[in-house]
């Protein structure tokens, strides 16, 4: 019998020598690791960085995705990585700044625990093992499920649900294509209080403000925070800092919080929670009785008379609303009479410290109402608007070049309209809600999901929907899912009461499939089926369009500065691969192999060469007028052409749609509401609210700004309970960069800041281990009044001066368990001190050198998920997630 | 029957040992791999080193399952994030100029004049770290005695280490048994 083995992987050595071999092998293995244990291991190390002349690496602009702010920037690249990242000067929002966030992006990219490869789950859901696939084998089996839903002739239960799509609507094009009305977002978690009332105000266009910082005089800031986490706060924080710096401009800031913003205010205020609005009322208050007011301008532009204004402020003095808010009468008196002496260069600022409220949406309207009534929308140094979506000749927007994705552009699902299928499959008190809506709001009606009946407003200027409600939705059958196709979500972690969402994902049986697409093992792919890893925005290329708080619309290119790891692919080669898997037409809607090609054919009326757009990475018209006054405005002379106007209201129309508005005989163009006014009336609230029962009387449905208690706060036992509120960090971009080994090691912990005054009432001491229990919220709410408590959670308790009375505040950005080893806080097994070396993470010494905060090194570690223990409390009509509206009470254990 | 006191010469059977071992860092055992595995001696060599390698190799060969077990253990070693996985790169955060970045970059360079086929068509772009590569580069580069001294003294510590790691946290016995190969082939460098 021969001994040779002519299989083996080694070659063709004799039996006898392999097994022989295998021995030696096995013998030296012992030796080998103990030579190794006992002295091998050390790298070169503690080289100081060499500096590495620009002239060696590669520049290419892109623009970052480190938050939702979109800062054009510069990487620079050698040897396919990206070894650095400046700004890009050209960008007119950011004048080539950058912040944290942004350099974090190279180590995001490079994160050696990146996903790589297409997984399929082998055992039970959320068991944690795996089996690589091919891309080929994914597509084919998601491919055989959306085309089963779809052959079923119920495309609408396949919902998509993202977390981050910056694609410019390329998401859309996919579940349009399909036939699907769920391409379910996070805007509730984020951001829908505080847009609704813009876009009452001013339009659909204008969801976002864009402050004339750079020559402003005076800014009233109601609880935002641009100097640390602010959509668009780079471009805010800069301005405002030379607006104060180099021209005396005064900031302002309300706070519950001394928060980085309140820090570099003139004036910090430490207001009590959710009376935002209050204070801003009793201001309106004394710019109406001292007649500070712009008449002019309010009996222009406002949709409401201001003597019957006037009446409306008379009730909100400020003596009133220091007892509501804390803040003294005579400091109201004082701000008011300044920000109306510095207007038209005064504006006010406000985003989630007001907002996110329940009665954010009325307080925000409050706040709007200032610079109406000083007359300061538009005007330099004022409350700008610029225009901020993509580019195809919105309002603001004339004579711009058109830029739209190319076609052809699927149509779409059509509204579930009482008589179509899809209305039949609602629950029947869902069915005679929406039945009873007016035609208008039946016609943007899409299912539970999508459109929530209860919450009308968050589907009224466009779909914002009620994230938060998705997984109680589903688990209350309100809307049957057959897959489930998450996108860079981390609703398992994030969301509020975040273990709905992991319950309902871990039920077969209402989510039956769920694909994940993800950069990195959240804690939602974590609960998938199958895995698809996405690129970073260092990899992949994208349109790039938001408002300019220089006031000049630009557009920016997000392109692709290395190549992925491993298999990691674009979403769009995601979408467009599975588009053609699952056919049926839905292909020639993704009729593209290059990713580039497709964007060129996006920007060809870009009156720049594509080259050269690459090279720039920004194009704007530098001889365009600034976006001042652009109500003013003439309507564009196409329009007027064949227009009629209506003599009682001096509205333009053409073809049915209006158009302008005459103004002393001019035909302008206004602002994009229904009336071309400002709409500091609107009737769309009492509208709203009687079609989900609530009174018309009850303040949240007023169609002019109010103030009214938080119901939860008003049923408060002070002498028990605390508000409950969380923030951000400026290195952190919510739950999303827990794992960013940089600013982990910045903000790696969120202990539980009190007030010292607080502490000491309650009988509270400083580094406290504590427990805090979070009741459930009040009001026209989500399991509103229930008396189980929520969740709790246990951090310790860290007094800070300048906080809010009544109040502890913890950050919301760390305490995952999934994520790898920064971002779970667990780098056990370290003998880094042996060896210089992870023993289990290898590919990253840095961890295992300099992780100093975790627990297994003697730190704090990192930090504790609270989001478990944070209600689900969508606020009335809008559906915005109230986080700052929690009550809870405050146990020390230690 | 007198004991054979002949010094093999095993050179060969390292570079290849190291090549294979470089494979299976990089992918899963499939079902050809086991059956080409099962027709020849490796399972028993393994065996040594773990008693029931050869039965696990076996079992996968016969039932999916089985098969799935062990591409979950890969998955889990190798592929998803987490304080008991092993991951199989030498290093990707060290500070730009630092030598193993740059040695890295060589090593690509050398695999590649060697003609050898780079992974990308199967697996994507994989880092110059990895360490499947770079044992790659260690066993095409055997006779190359400058090449190899330049490795040896960046890349063998660590990859010793990763060795250790992979026998301490693998709970499949073929990857244990692969731990431990790794290391004593490592012990020689």
């Amino acid at each position: 019998m021969s001994d040779k083995t002519d299989n083996s992987p080694f070659g063709n050595p004799s039996r006898r020598d392999l097994l022989r071999f295998g021995a030696a092998v096995s013998a030296l293995s012992v030796v080998g690791c103990k030579l190794t244990s006992g002295s091998g291991g050390t790298l070169p190390a503690g080289l100081p960085r060499p500096v590495e002349p620009l002239s060696e690496l590669t520049p290419k602009p892109t623009v970052c995705f480190g938050c939702t702010t979109h800062c054009g920037v510069v990487g620079w690249v050698k040897d396919n990585r990206v070894r650095r990242i400046s700004g890009n000067p050209l960008d007119p929002n950011t004048g080539g700044r950058v912040c944290s966030k942004a350099h974090s992006m190279i180590a995001y990219t490079e994160y050696p625990e990146r996903l790589l490869y297409p997984l399929e789950r082998v055992g039970k859901r959320g068991e944690g093992k795996w089996r690589r696939i091919t891309w080929e084998e994914a597509n084919r089996k998601i491919g055989a499920r959306l085309r089963a839903v779809r052959d079923a002739g119920t495309p609408e239960r396949f919902v998509f649900h993202y977390g981050r799509d910056k694609t410019k609507g390329f998401t859309k094009r996919f579940t349009d294509a399909f036939g699907t009305p769920h391409r379910l977002n996070r805007r509730s978690i984020c951001s829908s209080n505080r847009r609704a009332p813009l876009m009452s105000y001013y339009g659909r266009e204008f969801e976002w403000e864009s402050q004339d910082l750079a020559n402003t005089k005076y800014v009233l800031n109601f609880g935002g925070n641009p100097m640390e986490a602010y959509q668009g706060g780079l471009y805010m924080a800069w301005r405002l800092t030379d607006a104060r710096v180099d021209r005396g401009a005064k900031l302002v800031t309300f706070e519950v919080r001394p928060s980085a913003t309140a820090s570099v205010s003139d004036e910090y205020i430490a207001i009590r929670p959710g009376t935002d609005g209050a204070v801003a009322l009793a201001m309106a208050h004394v710019i109406c009785r001292d007649e500070l007011y712009d008449a002019d301008f309010w009996n222009r532009w406002a949709n409401y008379p201001l003597e019957d204004m006037k009446r409306h402020v008379e009730q909100f003095t400020p003596q009133w609303a220091e007892n509501e808010s804390g803040v003294p009468a005579d400091t109201i008196e004082r701000l008011a009479k300044e920000f109306a002496a510095a207007a038209p260069a005064a504006t006010t600022m406000s985003n989630r410290g007001s907002a996110k409220h329940y009665n954010g949406a009325q307080s925000d309207r409050a706040i709007r109402m200032l610079d109406v009534l000083c007359g300061t929308v538009g005007k330099p140094g004022g409350f700008c608007l610029s225009s901020l979506r993509g580019w195809s000749n919105r309002y603001g927007q004339d004579e711009l070049p058109k830029i739209s994705a190319p076609g052809p552009k699927p149509k779409g699902p059509k509204p579930w309209k009482p008589g179509t299928r899809e209305f039949e499959t609602l629950p029947k008190d869902v069915q005679e809600r929406v039945a009873a809506f007016p035609d208008f709001w039946q016609n943007k009606y899409f299912g539970e999901l999508a459109t929530p009946s209860e919450y009308p407003l968050s589907w009224h200027w466009y779909s914002m929907r009620v994230g938060q409600l998705v997984y109680e939705y589903v688990r209350e059958g309100r809307q049957k899912v057959d897959v489930y196709m998450s996108y860079t979500l981390g609703a398992s972690y994030g969301y509020p009461e975040a273990k709905a969402a992991r319950e309902v994902l871990m039920d077969e049986r209402l989510i039956p499939f769920h694909v994940a697409i993800d950069i990195g093992y959240s804690e939602h792919a974590a609960l998938a089926d199958i895995i698809l890893p996405d690129a970073t925005s260092l990899e992949r290329w994208d349109a790039h369009g938001t408002n300019n708080y220089g006031l000049r619309p630009y557009i920016g290119l997000r392109q692709p500065l290395v190549t992925p790891p491993g298999q990691a692919r674009s979403v769009q080669e995601i979408l467009r691969d599975l588009a053609h898997e699952v056919g049926g037409g839905m292909e020639t809607h993704f009729d593209f192999d290059d990713v580039e090609e497709f964007y060129k054919a996006w920007h060809q009326n870009l009156p720049m060469e594509w080259e050269e757009f690459k090279r720039r990475g920004i194009w704007t018209d530098l001889e365009r007028p600034l976006d001042y006054e652009l109500y003013e405005r003439p309507v564009a002379a196409a329009d007027l052409e064949g227009s009629e106007m209506d003599p009682e209201t001096g509205l333009i129309r053409k073809n049915g749609k209006v158009v302008g508005l005459m103004q002393d005989g001019k035909p302008v163009q206004g602002f994009p509401t229904p009336h071309r006014k400002i709409g500091v009336h609107d009737d769309i609230f009492p509208l709203a609210a009687r079609h989900v029962g609530i009174p018309e009387d009850d303040p949240v449905a007023s169609p002019i700004a109010t103030w009214f208690h938080v119901p939860a706060f008003a049923a408060m036992d002070r002498s028990k309970q605390l508000h409950f509120t969380t923030f951000k960090w400026n290195v952190h971009t919510q739950g999303r960069s827990g794992h960013w080994k940089y600013a982990a090691e910045i903000i790696h912990d969120n202990p539980l800041f009190i007030a010292p005054e607080t502490a000491r009432a309650h009988g509270l001491e400083d580094g406290a281990m504590v427990e805090v229990t979070v009741s459930r919220p009040r009001g026209y709410t989500f399991r509103a009044g229930e008396d189980a408590p929520v969740g709790s959670f246990r951090q310790r308790l860290k007094v800070l001066p300048g906080m809010s009375e009544d109040l502890v505040a913890s950050s919301h950005h760390v305490g995952h368990w999934e994520h790898g080893p920064v971002g779970s806080g667990k780098p056990e097994g370290t003998t880094a001190a042996e060896a210089g070396f992870d023993r289990q993470l290898m590919a990253d010494p840095d961890i295992a050198r300099n992780m100093w905060w975790s627990k297994s090194k003697g730190g704090v570690g990192s930090g504790v998920h609270i989001n478990d223990a944070m209600p689900i409390d969508p606020a009335p009509l809008i559906g915005g997630q109230n986080w700052f509206d929690n009550v809870c009470t405050v146990r020390q254990l230690s | 029957m007198s004991a054979n006191t002949e010094k093999p010469d095993f050179s060969g059977l390292r570079a290849s040992s190291l090549e294979w071992v470089a494979h299976v860092l990089l992918f899963e055992l499939d079902q050809a791999h086991l059956d080409e595995l099962l027709s020849g001696p490796i399972p028993e060599m393994l065996d040594q080193f773990v008693p029931g390698t050869a039965d696990e190799l076996e079992a996968a060969a016969r039932s999916k399952d089985a098969c799935d077990e062990l591409a979950a253990e890969f998955a889990r070693l190798f592929l998803i994030p987490s304080s008991t996985a092993v991951v199989p790169i030498v290093t990707s955060w060290v500070e730009d100029g630092e030598p193993i970045r740059d040695l890295a970059v060589r090593w690509s360079t050398v695999v590649e004049e060697l003609g050898v086929p780079p992974y990308d068509q199967q697996i994507g772009r994989i880092p110059p770290t990895h360490i499947a590569a770079v044992l790659r580069a260690y066993a095409f580069t055997t006779g190359d005695e400058t090449m190899q001294s330049e490795i040896e003294a960046t890349a063998v510590p660590p990859i010793r280490l990763f060795a250790e790691s992979l026998r301490d946290n693998a709970q499949a016995p073929f990857y244990r048994a692969l731990g431990i190969m790794l290391g004593g082939l490592l012990a020689t460098c």
